[in-house]
């Protein structure tokens, strides 16, 4: 799963753990969701999205050669 | 910073170190028992609690599975994933792709279990067998597996 978590982070000057306290994670589950490393759950993902004033189709995507 | 967050992904990471410790649990377990039932060092006090153990781990995991609901697709005994559509086409796919071969497998490994139990008693004896666990193999996974479908469509619909 592709994600423009830190794309929309930097532009609200927001520090990686000040979003992942913002939505209840370690700054390491951060760090490996902006790296697409980690998959979060939907209510993750929810929660991130909120937290970024953003849309879920905005920030979170499936690639079209992604086997997961 | 908290470093002391139970998030979602230390949970699982958890969960799966726990997972791999029970599964190593089982393996050695289970290797004990074969080691003391063909050394034949077995006792009831020993293998018969280690058999005991074993058996808790198993109906523990059961039930935590089943309290979680946790609807997964059906699976042959051999881990293969079954279509679940109730159509003809559907039932003859499961049957011919899955439960046929699976059996013709199955009966091969029963038959050498028995060949090796009673030895060779001669081609057609052996074949009978064959046949013999062939059909019980088909027939409990025909049942089994269809059983298991209907319950997957019922778990859904609710």
């Amino acid at each position: 799963m592709k994600n423009r978590v830190k794309e929309f982070r930097f532009q609200q000057a927001m520090k990686q753990h000040e979003l992942a306290e913002k939505v209840g994670v370690t700054r390491q589950t951060m760090s490996l969701i902006e790296k697409g490393k980690y998959n979060p759950s939907l209510k993750l993902c929810l929660a991130i999205c909120y937290a970024l004033d953003k849309t879920l189709d905005e920030v979170f995507w499936i690639g079209e050669n992604e086997d997961e | 910073m908290n470093n002391k967050i139970q998030d979602e992904r230390v949970k699982q990471n958890k969960t799966k170190a726990l997972a791999n410790a029970a599964i190593i649990g089982e393996i050695l377990l289970l290797v004990k028992i074969i080691f003391e039932i063909f050394t034949d060092k077995a006792t009831l006090a020993t293998t018969g609690w280690d058999i005991a153990v074993l058996i808790i781990m198993n109906v523990v995991m059961l039930i935590s599975l089943y309290r979680s609901k946790t609807i997964d697709t059906p699976k042959t005994l051999f881990g293969r994933s079954l279509t679940t559509g109730f159509s003809k086409r559907a039932k003859r796919e499961r049957f011919y792709q899955s439960y046929i071969p699976e059996s013709l497998i199955a009966a091969v490994g029963l038959s050498l279990g028995s060949y090796l139990n009673s030895g060779y008693n001669g081609i057609l004896p052996t074949l009978i067998l064959y046949i013999f666990y062939f059909g019980i193999y088909l027939t409990v996974t025909y049942y089994w597996n269809e059983n298991e479908i209907k319950r997957y469509n019922k778990d859904l619909e609710d």
